[in-house]
């Protein structure tokens, strides 16, 4: 009996070891894992040089572990067992009660104020030389208003504090204060965020637009679009028992005119071929555009701008009842000269800088806008 | 190359085992020599030239020893040994932190080389220098032929992080060697062994300990400063300890025995005990060519004092070039003369349960000392540890704790040698074992982010 125990180790071990290459080596190098959020390495180029400059050996050294057969399944077992032991945190996400997931929130003092002054600095430059009056909006994430569900012991820093903190920041600046901690925090029950992604859903989306402009709107177009939804936290976390999410949208807000990136027209805001792919948030304005221009409200005659990250997207479909012309712009992929911009179009008379918390605090946003006249 | 990576373990491996066991009996050792080139060029390729240079010089200079045996002659050719190995060892790993301290005593400015150290050149160096001198003492005799004496110095089981084999220990299995399938199976039991020890404890205490160590150590807790370093203390043992197991196992599946280096180092009632169950095989190579040379202990108190000294200032040495490695030595050397003094006979007198907290409460502090390189973090991490101006407790220690308590339990178990009790007796327990934790491991490399060996630096 001992000895049955022995031999079927070693052929476990060298059947493991031997099938694994010739596994590797003989099916099609993949691209990438759309489920991890990661370029994979296909197989290195050999050359004496690059065996000399290491590169050769980095390079295998990726491809092995990428190109590994059923990769995802062995980091799902791999973040399962950890999870058994008892972490409850995985690059940043929390994994609370009822599996919700959660990221982290750690306030950085530097971004956060360098990002405020940029801001203020431009919304000062639109009044003194445009007379364009300017609102800063920031929007929370989930983090902020579950911590209830979340392991006692996580530390993630209090977005309301970091929201009081802006606003004091801005008093007496040029630029207004806006967020929907208030109305989301008393929404909190309904579907407001996704679970699997760092996103709001179009529901919270809505109850900001309609706490921020005053309007009710009608949840009757709110469908259901697509389930089986794993976002950006679900690549990070990638245990089994997570469930995918649902994808509802305000279909009344679909049939507009946009320009994106310069080049594409297309003639609704959402896209139903981003539902094919994994990172199905990008149904809502087209992925994310750099820059782009949508007809909205042919009777009105006020056109906004709008400095956003990709959290706006289905913000900004509600903004075409308000403006004939939705001016959007990410300032991390796009270089503008703002007094160019602002000449090309004179309409202009508002602009809205709108950015998650998390944005807000981790990447300097508005290194590429230049005011140079 | 590491053996906790997916190129070696699913590449290389599977590469080299079909090359040597296909070989020839008489060109097995020729396979293992290429192949253990393969294996260090893996890391750079250039310094293989290094190895093959001590490999020439070694085996030339022994057969100078062997043909004028007992005469001067021989006697140059071991100090020409020995200068060359220590010249090469001196060079890459020492000559920057020698250049840094010249700078500072005489307020020089002398360009630091900045040459990467070559991996394992520690552990090799001293494995050629034991070839020399046990042919010199007449233990051994030469190896004719280079490419058994090349498979000596480059064997990559060991070549990386030891164990450090005395050149007497391996001389007969050189040239003759058997190969059974319980052997095979042994050393795969020993590698699988070793790699969840490194993969599967290891790696994840040294995130913990990663973590606490940079964080600013002024506000650290009393109890998260604990935490943090016994995590290292459990990681430096399961990292070392488990790549042993690694080589030991390879070496088995090879035809080789190694000697043991560890043997549950954590469970000693003493210093002394402590230093017979860490890193063993580097303190035999200290005690047989440096302690017992110099007189040992059958000299006068005062010069046995003197070796005690000069072999753990050596010691310390060898593990870095740098300050707190020199201090780590001679802080041991110092607990041990003391205990040898009088404190053993301290010790006898109390309960276990008191040597074993003596004991593990100065290896702790003694690896504040090994891993925090600097002088003023290593006073300020033990201010942290002993202070009470610093909370005992705080929310850190419990954010760190909780997630990892079922980790932490599981290592100090698995430092004692409850575990190996278990898995020698009951063999479908072993079994389970080493499928799931070969699998598991296989599972955390496919995803390693964070892999680190502790013992490549040295």
């Amino acid at each position: 009996m001992n000895n049955i125990f022995k031999y079927i180790t070693v052929i476990f071990f060298t059947g493991f070891i031997f099938i694994v290459p010739i596994v590797t080596l003989t099916t099609p190098d993949k691209n990438v894992s759309e489920i991890e959020n990661k370029i994979l390495t296909s197989f290195p180029e050999i050359s004496f040089e690059s065996i000399k400059s290491k590169r050769f050996m980095k390079n295998f050294d990726e491809y092995t572990s990428d190109q590994f057969p059923l990769r995802t399944n062995f980091i799902e077992v791999k973040n399962f067992y950890n999870y058994l032991l008892g972490s409850r945190e995985f690059r940043n996400i929390y994994i609370g009660k009822d599996n919700k997931l959660m990221e982290k929130f750690v306030f950085n003092k530097d971004i956060m104020d360098k990002n405020i002054s940029q801001a203020i600095n431009l919304s000062e430059f639109l009044e003194d030389n445009y007379n364009i009056k300017s609102k800063l909006a920031i929007i929370p994430t989930s983090i902020a208003f579950y911590k209830d569900l979340l392991p006692f012991y996580a530390t993630s820093d209090n977005q309301l504090d970091t929201l009081n903190y802006i606003n004091n920041t801005l008093y007496s600046s040029s630029l207004d204060f806006y967020t929907p901690y208030n109305i989301l925090q008393s929404n909190k029950e309904k579907y407001i965020y996704f679970n699997t992604d760092h996103h709001w859903t179009q529901l919270g989306a809505k109850l900001a637009y309609e706490d921020m402009y005053n309007i009710n709107i009608s949840d009757k177009s709110y469908k259901k679009i697509t389930d089986d939804f794993y976002g950006t936290y679900y690549s990070k976390v990638l245990l089994p028992q997570v469930k995918g999410d649902i994808i509802y949208a305000y279909k009344d807000f679909n049939n507009f005119n946009i320009n994106i990136d310069l080049s594409n027209n297309f003639n609704t805001l959402y896209d139903n071929t981003k539902l094919k792919g994994k990172n199905k948030y990008q149904y809502f304005l087209h992925g994310d555009p750099a820059i782009g221009v949508i007809e909205g409200n042919k009777n009105s005659n006020k056109e906004i701008l709008v400095f956003k990250d990709s959290y706006a997207h289905s913000f900004i479909p509600f903004l075409t009842s308000n403006y004939k012309k939705i001016h959007i712009i990410d300032p991390r992929y796009y270089n503008l000269n703002l007094n160019d911009y602002l000449k090309e179009n004179n309409n202009i008379s508002e602009v809205l800088f709108i950015n998650n918390i998390q944005t807000f605090n981790n990447e300097y946003l508005y290194k590429n806008i230049t005011t140079l006249i | 190359m590491v053996f906790s990576s997916i190129t070696f373990l699913f590449y290389f491996l599977p590469i080299v085992l079909l090359a040597y066991f296909l070989s020839l009996p008489k060109l097995k050792n020729f396979t293992l020599f290429i192949f253990s080139l393969i294996f260090y060029a893996w890391g750079e390729p250039l310094y293989i030239f290094i190895m093959i240079f001590s490999t020439i010089v070694d085996y030339i200079h022994a057969l100078i020893i062997d043909k004028y045996r007992n005469t001067f002659k021989a006697r140059i050719a071991l100090i020409s040994s020995i200068i060359i190995n220590l010249s090469l060892l001196g060079f890459f790993k020492y000559s920057d932190f020698f250049i840094s301290i010249i700078n500072t005593i005489f307020n020089t400015n002398i360009n630091l080389i900045n040459l990467a150290l070559p991996i394992g050149i520690s552990f090799y160096t001293f494995q050629t220098m034991s070839y020399t001198i046990d042919v010199y003492r007449n233990e051994a005799k030469p190896q004719r032929n280079i490419i058994s004496l090349g498979t000596f110095v480059t064997l990559f089981p060991q070549l990386v992080a030891g164990p450090i084999v005395r050149y007497v220990d391996i001389s007969k299995q050189l040239n003759s060697r058997t190969y059974t399938i319980d052997k095979f199976y042994e050393g795969i039991y020993r590698f699988i062994i070793g790699l969840s020890k490194k993969v599967l404890l290891a790696n994840n205490l040294g995130i913990i300990w990663t973590s606490i160590k940079n964080s600013p150590y002024s506000t650290l807790s009393n109890a998260t400063a604990w935490l943090g370093i016994i995590c290292f203390t459990l990681q430096i043992y399961f990292d070392f300890s488990g790549y042993s197991d690694m080589a030991i196992g390879l070496g088995k599946i090879f035809g080789f025995d190694f000697l043991d280096n560890f043997n549950f180092p954590y469970v000693s009632k003493s210093i002394t005990e402590f230093w017979r169950r860490w890193h063993i095989s580097l303190g035999i190579w200290f005690r047989d060519y440096v302690y017992i040379p110099l007189g040992g202990n059958r000299v006068s108190k005062l010069k046995w004092f003197r070796n005690i000294f000069i072999v753990w200032f050596l010691t310390g040495l060898w593990h870095g070039a740098s300050f707190n490695f020199i201090l780590w030595g001679l802080y041991f050397g110092f607990i041990l003369i003391l205990e040898k003094l009088f404190l053993l006979n301290f010790l006898n007198k109390i309960p276990n349960l008191f040597k074993h907290i003596y004991t593990l409460l100065l290896i702790i502090i003694g690896f504040v000392i090994f891993d925090l390189t600097n002088l003023e973090y290593i006073f300020k991490y033990l201010n942290a540890m002993f202070i009470i101006n610093n909370n005992f407790i705080d929310n850190t220690f419990i954010y760190y704790l909780t997630p990892n308590i079922t980790l932490l339990i599981i290592s100090i178990i698995a430092s004692t040698p409850v575990i190996k009790h278990i898995l020698d007796k009951y063999v479908y327990i072993r079994f389970i074992i080493l499928i799931i934790g070969f699998t598991l491991s296989v599972a955390f490399l496919v995803d390693s982010s964070f892999n680190p060996f502790l013992y490549f630096r040295f």
